[in-house]
């Protein structure tokens, strides 16, 4: 039997058919969560936010009007939700050991192409660059993580974001610039790593 | 520093699409979230709305592009504006020029030398634009703009050697004298019933006045004799143009003298303005030597439609009054006996007739009758109404 559509899906849920619902967390939650955690840096708070995010489209269900897709939809309101999530924190939070994307980077293990040492030189590349995400503005951020992150799209991230292409590969372009910055002021361009491989 | 560029150091890019993260038990939170879902949704209204689906507020970058629907909206025009860039659809580098030239000097900015230079090469400069006080010293000849690179070699020679102060003297002199020459040699070689019964000989004097004023040196030393042959070609389309004073004289020796006497430079342009052709279309061409023998001809002028040289679009109120208070006597006596005015709207052609005339009553057609008799002078619209009133006598 071929794999039901989002769409297929989202009609059978407006039905009132749960499991078609679960079908749909299933798919996406993977990568609600990332998004999540990506913007929000707790995977405690990620967590409540992929809940909250499949929780909340459900309740709205009726209001999707099948002009996008799904799940860009759904992403909507996960970035919404972690927006609003950061702007009630009272400071910001500073990527620190106990983000868990520093944590799970200190703790991967999984084979690198390289050798021992490349994997040490993608560890510490792999912190560089999440200091430097940390250090982008939501947007830049935001936009970064939904296009070099999650894979998505210039149309699908214009779509989320709710702005043009031609405004997303900008941001893309300045938040890797920017990125690109950081990582040079920390000791990180071609030649070094080129030296390390 | 090294220069911050849009690509990252190796093997960045596939760190950023593989960066490891905490998975959590996505099952069990897939099962918690339809627990959730079992016990009962909120209603949406109760989650602000939108927060849900309205577009992420995302604070725009300092230098980010306007969105694409504010820059590719077509700007909005009215029709003036539609119809003032119809007209300037030709797009005409002279157009576009002068129009540059004066935002110029509506903004009390300098032309750059990039304008200059295309003045130059257009070779207009001379007869329509002068250049800013601004220049340096050896382009201010009077205000106007050397001709040196002109494409007529005739024009090169004749301005290169009027230089100086005496320079629009040795011009006017020379055109004088040329023109002289050329009347001479015309009533000299035309026969004499030719003279008495053209109208079109001081067309041609007319026009001679101008000719020579783009070749001021060759005639006095009368290396070039003018001839008939020589003449612009526009001449001879100007023989059908109505006679000027000195047609109409029936003598063939008055002409040159009369032409002599008209001889200064702004008469020998003003004199070339009224010159028109059979069509009514101002003979420009024959001013063509004047600015050079092989740039393209201008376009030449046309009178509006719908007017002739003397017809008004409207005929004047006064005129309206005259013609209706000329039949009066006439009208008055239809409405004898008669004790209450009648209002009467009268409609003239273009050529001043009565085409009809809207009276009620047992005396609409005496009165029809009666200002069929009023005339106007031509006008150019199709139709003229004019309403009056009219009381019993």
């Amino acid at each position: 039997m071929p794999e039901r559509t989002d769409r297929e899906l989202v009609a059978a849920a407006r039905e009132g058919d749960a499991e078609s619902f679960g079908l749909l967390v299933r798919r996406h939650q993977r990568r609600v969560y990332r998004l999540a955690v990506h913007l929000l840096k707790s995977a405690a708070e990620a967590e409540d936010v992929t809940q909250d995010t499949f929780v909340r489209a459900y309740g709205a269900l009726d209001r999707f009007d099948g002009r996008s897709e799904p799940f860009t939809w759904i992403y909507r309101i996960c970035v919404n939700l972690s927006l609003n999530a950061l702007r009630s924190r009272k400071t910001r939070r500073a990527s620190s050991p106990e983000d868990p994307q520093v944590e799970a980077l200190l703790v991967d293990e999984r084979p690198a192409s390289g050798s021992p040492q490349r994997t040490t030189a993608d560890k510490q590349l792999g912190r560089a660059l999440i200091e430097g995400i940390d250090d982008l503005s939501d947007t830049l951020r935001t936009t970064l993580v939904l296009v070099c992150i999650d894979g998505l799209s210039h149309a699908e991230a214009g779509e989320v974001l709710g702005c043009p292409e031609g405004t997303i590969a900008w941001r893309v372009h300045e938040a890797r610039k920017k990125l690109r910055g950081m990582l040079s002021e920390r000791g990180f361009d071609d030649e070094d790593l080129e030296g390390k491989a | 520093m090294t220069t911050p560029s849009v690509k990252l150091p190796r093997n960045a890019d596939e760190l950023l699409r593989d960066l490891p993260l905490p998975e959590p038990d996505f099952e069990a939170q897939a099962r918690a979230i339809e627990e959730r879902l079992l016990q009962g949704v909120p209603s949406v209204a109760a989650l602000s709305p939108e927060l849900l689906l309205e577009v992420p507020s995302l604070d725009a970058e300092p230098g980010e592009p306007a969105l694409a629907s504010q820059v590719r909206a077509a700007p909005k025009s009215h029709f003036a504006e539609m119809a003032r860039r119809s007209v300037g659809k030709p797009n005409d580098d002279a157009a576009q020029l002068a129009k540059e030239l004066l935002a110029a000097t509506a903004h009390r900015r300098r032309p750059d030398a990039q304008m200059v230079a295309r003045v130059r090469a257009a070779g207009k400069g001379a007869t329509a634009t002068p250049l800013p006080l601004s220049e340096p010293r050896r382009d201010r000849h009077s205000g106007v703009v050397p001709r040196a690179d002109a494409s007529s070699p005739t024009a090169t020679a004749g301005v290169a050697r009027a230089e100086g102060d005496k320079r629009g003297l040795f011009i006017a002199l020379a055109g004088v004298a040329l023109a002289a020459a050329a009347a001479v040699a015309l009533f000299a070689k035309s026969p004499p019933e030719a003279v008495e019964g053209s109208t079109s000989r001081p067309a041609v004097a007319a026009t001679a006045e101008v000719v020579p004023a783009a070749r001021p040196a060759p005639a006095p030393r009368g290396e070039e004799p003018l001839t008939l042959n020589a003449l612009p070609t526009a001449v001879a389309a100007a023989k059908e143009a109505p006679p000027p004073e000195a047609a109409r004289t029936p003598k063939p020796g008055p002409a040159p003298a009369r032409a002599r006497s008209a001889l200064t430079p702004s008469s020998a342009l003003a004199s070339a303005a009224p010159v028109r052709s059979a069509e009514g279309v101002p003979a420009t061409a024959a001013r063509e030597p004047v600015k050079g023998a092989e740039s393209a001809p201008e376009p030449a002028l046309r009178p509006a439609q719908g007017h002739s040289d003397n017809v008004p679009l409207n005929p004047s109120s006064g005129a309206v009054s005259t013609a209706l208070a000329s039949v009066r006597s006439g009208v008055q006596a239809c409405l004898a006996g008669q004790t209450d005015p009648v209002r009467v709207s009268v409609t003239f052609a273009s050529d001043g007739h009565v085409s009809s005339v809207a009276a009620g009553g047992p005396s609409g057609a005496c009165l029809q009758a009666a200002f069929s008799q009023a005339r106007i002078s031509p006008f150019a619209r199709d139709s003229f109404t004019a309403t009056t009133t009219v009381r019993p006598p």
